[in-house]
């Protein structure tokens, strides 16, 4: 889909395996087993608990937005940190990980992906090698 | 030009009043129900026999989510029960943030029933007494909605009651 004209709909399925890649990395940090069912109700107390968790700069670690990429992020970087002290190499992942899932954001995000009619080589390419990367990464991101 | 200096508004919890909540909270599972005490859902969730536990209550309203749900997890600390999630939320933060989406609702005819009975029923349920005087009675899960819609069914034969789903946002 990367060649014109299917840009937007490449970058519309990067952003969303990195949002699932995210969501079951926290899950399974949280403790669900590969084939446990969640259910509509159990995600979305999961997002108001995220959604109630502050930041040290007090800003909340998910925002309202429907598909908070960067706040699951940060949520299984907090799910991981309360399980215990993280190793150095967890840590940086972990904060890697939300790098990553602000880079996809940056082009992503509802707004644009709904309204901007079409994107650059060049910006998807950003959005093409953080979702890699969250493709190579993701097991490493859940709890061991 | 005027200079409008904001003041932050911090909320200090002492060590008694910390005290008190989690006391409050322990009664309450212990089946000493206390006036305005808290109401406790315990959601089962997975195949490992763990459970979601909710717990609504205005004495939440100056403590962080982290204290919530840390005094949660301290006051099930005694049982047996493997809890994934423990969440703290005013009636206020659960209608907006709509962790409660089950209603369940009376649908009485005037002189039906009892409109006390309803109420005191519904009370025992876990509803929420509005300023209006009406009661909220809502659920986590369908499944608890059914449950209490059941024993309210037992209860007052003659009413009939219904279940509304609020519905969010489409995603």
């Amino acid at each position: 889909m990367r060649p014109q004209p299917r840009r937007l709909a490449a970058l519309y399925f990067y952003g969303y395996s990195a949002e699932m890649w995210l969501s079951a990395a926290y899950y399974r940090s949280a403790g669900f087993k590969p084939n446990d069912a969640i259910d509509r109700d159990t995600r979305h107390r999961r997002m108001v608990q995220a959604r109630q968790l502050r930041l040290a700069s007090g800003e909340f670690l998910m925002n309202g937005d429907p598909h908070p990429l960067i706040g699951w992020a940060r949520f299984l970087e907090w799910q991981r940190s309360a399980s215990g002290e993280l190793a150095v190499p967890d840590a940086q992942r972990l904060r890697e990980a939300i790098n990553r899932a602000i880079a996809i954001y940056n082009y992503w995000r509802p707004e644009l992906r709904y309204k901007v009619v079409d994107i650059t080589e060049p910006q998807l390419n950003v959005v093409r090698v953080a979702a890699t990367w969250f493709k190579d990464n993701h097991e490493k991101l859940v709890e061991a | 030009m005027p200079v409008i200096r904001g003041q932050a508004e911090v909320s200090v919890i002492t060590a008694e009043q910390r005290k008190q909540v989690a006391e409050q909270l322990a009664m309450e599972l212990a089946g000493k129900s206390i006036p305005d005490g808290p109401i406790i859902f315990e959601i089962p969730l997975d195949s490992q026999g763990r459970i979601d536990v909710l717990v609504m209550w205005e004495a939440w309203k100056p403590f962080s989510s982290t204290d919530r749900s840390n005094m949660i997890i301290e006051a099930y600390k005694a049982s047996n029960l493997k809890i994934a999630q423990a969440l703290g939320v005013t009636y206020q933060e659960a209608v907006e943030q709509q962790v409660l989406p089950y209603a369940v609702l009376p649908m009485i005819r005037q002189g039906e029933v009892n409109e006390e009975d309803v109420k005191k029923a519904m009370l025992a349920e876990g509803g929420i007494l509005l300023k209006s005087g009406k009661i909220d009675l809502r659920f986590p899960t369908m499944l608890l909605a059914e449950q209490a819609h059941k024993r309210l069914t037992d209860a007052l034969p003659k009413g009939y009651w219904s279940i509304v789903q609020t519905v969010g946002y489409i995603q």
